[in-house]
């Protein structure tokens, strides 16, 4: 395990060395923004950790999708195969990855929110939170598609998660133009949305406690799940 | 150059399809735009609805830009590959002319960019009609300029990537003078914007359409003068380059 994951570190080399500082430089606008400029507002810094957190999220999804790629393009299915416990082992490393990847992320993300909510002697731990909740949809999405991935290859795995993803992106569109969005525009309702991302407290909502906890059963099912489909999405791509 | 033509639809069948379905995927999304404002959730807000109205511009330019931007690097693409899969050696085992080789090239690019135009002024014509309005010279114009110039650029590229060998470095080249205009015309815009600001608060959109409108006298010639003399200095260059060469 730890060779496969060795493995995987030195093929992403160069683009960790990129993709670091961006990551870094992006989680870190915050304590930017409160160090420089004494008049930043404290939601201001939280709208900013919480908006950097999400395209943070975004450069993470697109990096988690390339997990496979490199695998496939060395047809490295039939040999792995051949290794006692070898698919475990090769699906396994890639879930365990992508978990340490997300954790450490966002982690991040978290650590720079309380830096600059620090600085400014702001009280983050809603906003927190929810870049902690970052970590979870994140892995719940990586549950769902992995499997895609690994059953069709990661070129017509991703073509599917591409798919869906704007199929999603379409129907919300189509609803924001044409649907009832009294809730968002209305000048109560509206202010309140805003207003409930400021103010998110973990207090009132216990049953976020469970969420991890569900994810992490189903991340359990996807690697199960994947195991099984290896050998069968191996076949499509080892031509 | 028949067979030329055909190896290269093949080659870029994907990479068209691709091309094609962004394009429908963007200006699906301006339709929808286009339509709530008519009947939607834009039409509710009269204060949103005029700011869109005023910049409707952009619905008609966005999509077809993007179509045409996809399709520079087509052409290019595929000297690229048959540099590095050897099939150059093919080229250069025949008793023919080589500048058939750049000709066929120019032609599919010329063929490709001929269809993106059919489909951007279809795409203009639903547009302008969802809008009550009608396919003006001045927005047939502007399509135009926007279509010459990336096909100006996809030429250039392919042009560039015989006479230099490579995809790549041919990239690197273009993106120099690129990156020069994108500067100087930032620079201009910058300087318009205060002047109008100024003047009478516009935004900056505002002022991309009034200096759109006020250089389309001179622009369409210059553009027209300027990608001929590029191109045509481009071929003879390229050409040139491709007799010269050995076979590796």
């Amino acid at each position: 395990m730890t060779g496969l994951l060795l493995k995987d570190l030195i093929i992403r080399k160069k683009m960790l060395l990129f993709i670091v500082p961006c990551l870094l430089v992006l989680s870190g606008w915050s304590v930017l923004a409160a160090r420089l400029d004494p008049e930043t507002e404290g939601w201001q810094v939280k709208m900013l950790s919480l908006f950097s957190s999400l395209i943070v999220f975004f450069m993470l999804e697109m990096m988690e999708g390339s997990l496979f790629s490199s695998d496939e393009m060395k047809k490295w299915q039939s040999w792995i195969a051949c290794v006692p416990e070898g698919v475990k082992l090769q699906v396994g490393s890639k879930y365990l990855m992508s978990f340490l990847m997300t954790v450490t992320v966002f982690s991040v993300c978290d650590l720079f929110g309380a830096l600059s909510g620090a600085i400014l002697q702001e009280d983050m731990t809603g906003i927190l939170t929810l870049i902690s909740l970052l970590i979870w949809i994140q892995l719940f999405i990586r549950s769902v598609e992995t499997p895609f991935l690994v059953a069709f290859g990661s070129k017509n795995g991703n073509s599917v998660r591409i798919l869906l993803v704007l199929a999603v992106f379409l129907g919300a569109v189509v609803y924001g133009l044409f649907g009832d969005i009294s809730f968002f525009t209305s000048e109560e309702n509206g202010k309140n949305l805003v207003f409930w991302f400021r103010d998110f407290k973990l207090e009132a909502n216990e049953y976020l406690l469970f969420i991890p906890a569900a994810v992490l059963v189903l991340y359990y099912v996807s690697y199960r799940i994947s195991c099984r489909l290896y050998l069968k999405g191996g076949k499509q791509y080892d031509q | 150059m028949k067979g030329m033509l055909l190896k290269d639809s093949i080659l870029l069948k994907k990479n068209m399809i691709l091309s094609a379905a962004v394009f429908l995927f963007i200006g699906l999304l301006f339709v929808l735009v286009r339509i709530s404002m008519e009947h939607g959730n834009l039409a509710k807000d009269e204060e949103i609805r005029q700011s869109l109205l005023s910049n409707q511009f952009l619905f008609y330019y966005i999509s077809p830009l993007v179509l045409f931007l996809m399709g520079v690097d087509h052409v290019a693409g595929t000297i690229g590959l048959d540099m590095t899969s050897g099939w150059m050696r093919f080229l250069f085992s025949e008793t023919g002319d080589r500048s058939r080789y750049v000709r066929g090239k120019i032609c599919f690019t010329v063929l490709e960019y001929g269809g993106m135009l059919l489909i951007a002024f279809g795409y203009l014509w639903l547009m302008t009609a969802l809008s009550g309005e009608s396919i003006t010279w001045s927005r047939a114009g502007n399509l135009s300029i926007i279509w010459l110039l990336c096909l100006s650029a996809a030429l250039l590229q392919s042009l560039l990537t015989v006479g230099v060998e490579n995809k790549e470095k041919a990239q690197i080249i273009m993106m120099i003078p690129i990156i020069l205009l994108y500067f100087v015309f930032s620079g201009v815009m910058i300087n318009k914007l205060e002047e109008m600001y100024l003047n009478d608060g516009s935004t900056p959109l505002d002022v991309l359409r009034e200096e759109l409108m006020a250089a389309q006298s001179w622009l369409i010639p210059a553009a027209v003068i300027g990608s001929a003399v590029i191109l045509t200095g481009g071929y003879f260059l390229s050409v040139e380059f491709l007799k010269r060469r050995e076979i590796k």
